[in-house]
């Protein structure tokens, strides 16, 4: 392996795609420790660490959403399911979680429209939605009885 | 969530000192600003160069310290890493607030205005 080389990316077939799961509470607090564990588990495919920051930010957004809408008012969170793959299609995620349904609308929903305003009325939230958006790919999201699933493709990596 | 204040001359300067804004620590930070800042005048610079990591939460405290502290007292930012100004740039927040390279940068700017 030459760990020298920024843009050394190990030759992934469809054979041997890096698959990885990580299941975390649904609360803000388990966030930071799940983000260091898909690092680590994105270790070997070798991303710049640019495109591991885009990564990062990502995920990290999903699960504030999830933690903030889907377990809103729940006593007892549930845990959230991450599944992670970098094959040949690329690096994709899927989010799964039993907590409330997410609105139609939220995925349509950014905060594009916002220059030009009088900065005390300019939003304090919402920003989430439109960098995952701006930041992937084929992102769907399905309820499937009780369970949400929101999958994506992140174009980082030889994609 | 640890901040250093300082003042000088007419600036009051806060430096961020953990390397990550989140969800985790939105809150606190917002509320550290409100408390350091509430007896001040003059502008304040925020110092982000230690923080390598800012997601919407974060980015939604420093908006909403923005808005704590106008009209009287302009926020700047100084320091950005590249993983901070992406996210202010993804989301239209570079042309809402006035950026500077460096701490530096921003005091002198502000010296000569």
């Amino acid at each position: 392996m030459n760990a020298g080389s920024r843009n050394h990316r190990p030759a992934l077939t469809s054979q041997s795609p890096l698959i990885f799961e990580v299941t975390l509470e649904g609360a803000h607090v388990a966030i930071r420790g799940a983000l260091s564990v898909i690092r680590e588990n994105l270790a070997p495919i070798a991303l710049p660490r640019e495109e591991l920051c885009i990564v990062e930010l990502i995920v990290a957004e999903v699960l504030n959403n999830i933690v903030d809408h889907a377990f809103d008012d729940h006593p007892h969170p549930g845990s959230i399911r991450i599944h992670g793959s970098y094959g040949p299609d690329g690096l994709k995620f899927r989010f799964t979680d039993l907590g409330k349904p997410m609105p139609r609308s939220a995925l349509r929903a950014s905060q594009d429209a916002i220059l030009c305003v009088d900065p005390s009325t300019l939003p304090e939230g919402g920003f989430g939605i439109g960098l995952i958006k701006r930041l992937t790919d084929n992102l769907d999201y399905s309820r499937t009885g009780a369970l949400n699933c929101l999958t994506m493709r992140i174009p980082v990596g030889f994609t | 969530m640890e901040l250093l204040a300082r003042t000088e001359g007419p600036l009051q300067l806060v430096s961020v000192v953990d390397d990550r804004i989140d969800a985790a620590v939105a809150l606190v930070f917002k509320d550290n600003m409100r408390r350091l800042t509430g007896d001040g005048t003059g502008s304040v610079i925020l110092d982000l160069q230690k923080v390598t990591f800012i997601d919407s939460s974060g980015l939604g405290a420093i908006i909403a310290i923005m808005k704590n502290l106008a009209p009287d007292r302009p926020l700047l930012l100084a320091g950005l890493t590249g993983p901070v100004a992406r996210v202010f740039r993804l989301t239209r927040m570079d042309r809402v607030f006035s950026i500077y390279p460096s701490l530096d940068a921003a005091i002198a700017d502000r010296r000569i205005a």
